[in-house]
């Protein structure tokens, strides 16, 4: 079989088939992808989306319903803890909220001192002084801020400190959620820029979080879009832009501001919902906000299926969808 | 921190902090100052007047026994039950409710049933039956109040703790792979010091207002010792003959607490400062 | 033609042990009637400020100098039972976070049947229905159930339109938008644009648009002022701006705005460094440390805000960018 989203060479992330229900309500259904070394694969939806959820569920911070997560062959739900508090070292994870993800009483050397504390416990303290300068160093902070408080740092400053944090173990997988929704625009490529650095520095597998394909779209290699908990579009990243073949992923699109393009008359008409909704029995699950929505989406599920090379969709009027966004940007472009 | 500055920069209680600081330095500086002894009875000079040129300088009690040496040592075993009590419970109330807190689910429930159940009992029996086993001792009086006191720490501990774990960075200390121990003692506790140590500080006048009143009864200090509440006890019946005798000692308590209370107030305003300033 | 809103040498500062902070300094802006004018700026350069003075909503122990008027009458410095009978319902502000704008404890229609009932004397059945046809005005899907639920059943982007129809109820003259969109996702963030664009074709409301993205601001500006370290440094047409940024700070800011029907960048574009904090002093100008073409002059001689090349671009620069 050959599934696109399963790559040639070992993972270093292999989740397959996760799902994870709070209680009644599905927030991850049936969810499987690879990620290899070096690379980033975006991961974009709305809030409510089950993707940070996802996210959570893969590095075990949140119990699974059922599934697998395979990292480097091994299955990190069956981990016992002790077991899985020393795989931690090689998934690490970026927080939204740079300032809450950093304990208010720990000083910064001490917050970036304790991965080293607890993973490698026999180096010394100058050698884990050094190293901690050393990653200070390399986010672009200096160590003199290592003695400093988390509530004396801009956003910014704080999230370098977090992925400096997160990195200094030189963890093989970085699972980074929404790491720069909270940061002024004229910031956000500051951070992106150095988690891209590090990447090519390190060979760091990561997973990116946002709502946002803008960002997504300098970072990624591959884009999987996820809604109400399921793949709806998986691509490498400049086939998905240029060819979207999902609605929601042209909704996604659209929402992007952009001055210098005129808003056309967008064919989506994007209701706001809350984001606890009733599980629909059957049928395709965006059906409500689709504008290309027929009969047969309200009584079959559209499976995700492959369309393209390394392209898949789960939409039974993909071609339409395809036709129109290109007829879309054709007549944008010779206006 | 700044938390310090903020504490300095509150004139009200830098202030109470230095009459408290004083009085502390006087309780255990005073007795090399005076000639007399807590014990020592001066016939000559049975319930003395206060006179501060005169050889009693806060006068004497009904048995001649100097009331500044009295005082002072009451003091001290007033702010030593407070102490060590305030530590004991503390210490025993941290540990138990952040372990509560952290661990959750049925392990939480049934520690906070058996925190119930103990809150449920008298606590003046408790007192009485400690007291008929092992007789009136000072050290008995430490452990009783300490014992009792951890009880709301506890609870409070626990409620500090069941927040603390919602935030994001005791996540990220999970992620990290830190154990749990590791987080209640490197994340948790220092987070919640703040609040904690306010509340050790409201509830110092509550324990030595306690201890007085087992004083009082005769359940606690016994002579020659005396603590503030002893001596309270006595000058209460000599009310009418020499109010000094009550005056001295209950002003030095009254103003000890109003102290304890103002500066406890001030940490609270210091402390509470810096995170919601800064968020 | 009054303005709707005319800010002049307006400067905000808290004293504090150290000194003071300047949050904002002297800055002058006009807002005509019905104008929508994008107010662009990092975190710290004032623009939210600027306009918590506006609306008397300034912290305790904060400082005010300048003149703000509001439709010709003076508002700075008013008591709170003055500027009351215009805040809320002439001069109405929304902010970056709903949740906390709400009352959690009331219902909806509750919260937005006593703006009317305090602000324009109506009965409460009165007011109940007006609050419906305010949630159907930014379209609120449901409304009559919506009245019903408290803030927390709705989501962000729900309860950011509950608080657009709340500032919307008594016909204001101008609407304050401070971040609205900064804590929703971009397909929320494109909703609430359009109602507020759908509103502004309605009623002859102004507009004032905060924002530190100046890609959304110019989607619905007709005017877009550029603040740093507490200061004014552009202000012109939108059309101006993004056509031809004069200081080279909203340049780069332009350089951010993300454009995905152009190919892919290696690079992030982002503004190095970061914004000088409130509490420095300032010689010379605040953005020569960032300013790839400063010169000497730059970090010695604060430029004024001036117009350049007329047609209304002013710009506070010593070496504007050319055409």
């Amino acid at each position: 079989m050959n599934d696109p989203l399963l790559s040639v060479t070992e993972p270093v992330l292999s989740v397959k088939s996760l799902v994870v229900h709070f209680g009644a309500f599905p927030a991850v259904q049936d969810v499987t992808f690879d990620l290899r070394q070096g690379e980033t694969v975006g991961l974009v939806g709305e809030s409510g989306s089950g993707k940070s959820t996802l996210a959570r569920a893969i590095l075990r911070l949140i119990p699974a319903t059922s599934g697998s997560v395979f990292v480097s062959g091994d299955n990190l739900l069956s981990c016992r803890p002790a077991d899985l508090r020393r795989r931690r070292r090689d998934l690490q994870m970026v927080f939204q909220d740079p300032l809450a993800s950093l304990n208010p009483r720990m000083s910064v050397g001490a917050a970036l001192a304790e991965p080293l504390k607890i993973h490698e416990p026999s180096l010394s303290a100058p050698l884990r002084t050094a190293r901690v300068m050393e990653m200070l160093e390399r986010v672009g902070l200096s160590p003199g801020m290592a003695v400093r408080y988390p509530h004396e740092f801009s956003g910014g400053q704080c999230q370098r400190i977090g992925i400096a944090r997160a990195m200094i173990l030189r963890p093989k997988l970085l699972v980074c959620d929404e790491p720069v929704s909270s940061l002024d625009v004229s910031i956000q490529g500051q951070i992106v820029n150095l988690l891209v650095d590090l990447q090519k520095e390190l060979g760091t597998a990561m997973l990116f979080i946002s709502h946002n394909l803008a960002v997504i779209r300098h970072l990624s290699h591959r884009v999987l879009v996820i809604y109400r908990g399921r793949l709806v579009e998986a691509a490498d990243s400049e086939q998905l832009f240029a060819a979207p073949a999902h609605p929601y992923t042209q909704a996604l699109l659209a929402a992007v501001p952009n001055p210098t393009r005129v808003p056309a008359a967008t064919p989506i008409a994007a209701v706001d919902e809350t984001p606890v909704a009733a599980a629909r029995e059957g049928g395709c699950a965006f059906v409500d906000r689709c504008p290309y929505a027929q009969d047969q989406c309200r009584l079959t599920a559209p499976s995700l299926g492959e369309i393209g090379v390394r392209h898949a969709a789960a939409c039974h009027r993909w071609r339409e969808v395809v036709y129109s966004w290109g007829h879309e940007a054709r007549n944008s472009r010779s206006r | 921190m700044s938390a310090v500055h903020r504490l300095r920069s509150n004139a009200g209680a830098a202030l109470a902090f230095s009459i408290i600081v004083l009085l502390i330095v006087v309780a255990l500086v005073g007795p090399w100052f005076n000639p007399n002894n807590i014990e020592s009875l001066d016939w000559a000079h049975v319930a003395a007047y206060p006179s501060l040129t005169g050889a009693h300088w806060f006068g004497t009690d009904r048995l001649g026994r100097d009331l500044f040496a009295r005082t002072l040592e009451g003091m001290r075993m007033s702010l030593a039950v407070a102490c060590v009590a305030s530590a004991l419970s503390l210490s025993v109330g941290i540990a138990y409710g952040a372990v509560a807190g952290y661990a959750g689910g049925r392990w939480d429930h049934l520690m906070m049933r058996f925190i119930e159940v103990l809150s449920g009992l008298p606590l003046i029996f408790f007192v009485i039956f400690l007291t008929v086993i092992f007789g009136r001792s000072q050290y008995l009086l430490f452990l009783a109040i300490g014992a009792i006191g951890w009880l709301t720490m506890a609870r409070i501990v626990r409620g500090q703790t069941l927040s603390i774990r919602q935030r994001e960075f005791i996540e990220a200390a999970v992620a990290s792979g830190a154990s749990a121990g590791r987080i209640i003692l490197r994340h948790v506790v220092p987070n919640l010091l703040g609040p904690v140590i306010v509340y050790a500080t409201l509830t110092i006048p509550q324990i030595i207002l306690f201890e007085s009143f087992l004083s009082f009864l005769g359940l606690g200090i016994q002579e020659p010792h005396a603590s503030l509440g002893t001596l309270i006890a006595e000058g209460a019946g000599e009310m009418e003959a020499a109010p000094w005798i009550l005056l001295v000692p209950g002003g030095v308590l009254a103003v000890l607490l109003v102290c304890l209370n103002i500066v406890g107030d001030g940490l609270r305003d210091a402390i509470v400062g810096p995170e919601s300033a800064a968020a | 033609m009054t303005p709707a809103l005319d800010i002049e040498n307006l400067s905000v500062h808290f004293p504090n042990r150290d000194g003071a902070i300047a949050a904002v300094r002297e800055a002058s802006l006009t807002v005509l009637p019905a104008e929508c004018v994008g107010i662009v700026g990092e975190s710290g350069s004032g623009k939210t400020q600027t306009f918590m003075a506006v609306m008397g909503l300034l912290s305790a122990g904060a400082h005010t100098a300048g003149s703000v008027r509001f439709g010709g009458r003076e508002i700075l410095g008013l008591r709170a039972s003055e500027l009351n009978r215009v805040r809320g319902s002439k001069l109405t502000m929304i902010f970056q976070d709903p949740m906390t704008s709400l009352t959690p404890h009331l219902r909806v229609g509750i919260q937005l049947a006593e703006v009317l009932v305090n602000h324009s004397h109506m009965s409460w059945r009165e007011a109940e229905k007006a609050a419906l046809r305010a949630l159907e005005r930014v379209r609120v899907p449901e409304a009559q159930r919506r009245l019903r639920q408290y803030p927390h059943e709705l989501s962000g982007g729900m309860r950011q339109r509950v608080m657009i129809g709340m500032s919307l109820l008594c016909e204001p003259t101008l609407l304050i938008a401070d971040e609205p969109t900064t804590a929703l996702d971009v397909t929320v963030q494109a909703q609430i644009m359009e109602i507020l664009r759908a509103m502004r074709q309605e009623s002859r409301m102004a507009i004032v648009l905060i924002s530190h993205d100046l890609g959304l601001v110019a989607g619905l500006a007709d005017r877009i002022v550029v603040m740093y370290a507490g200061r004014v440094v552009e202000s012109a047409g939108a059309a101006d701006i993004l056509g031809r940024a004069l200081h080279p700070y909203t340049a780069e800011l332009l350089k951010c705005v993300p454009d995905l029907s152009r190919p892919r960048l290696e690079r992030m574009p982002s503004l190095a460094g970061q914004a000088p904090s409130a509490s420095s002093a300032e010689a010379g100008c605040a953005f020569a440390p960032r300013c790839s073409l400063a010169g000497e002059r730059c970090r010695s001689e604060r430029p004024l805000l001036r117009d350049i090349g007329g047609t209304a671009h002013q710009a506070a620069c010593h070496y504007p960018l050319p055409a």
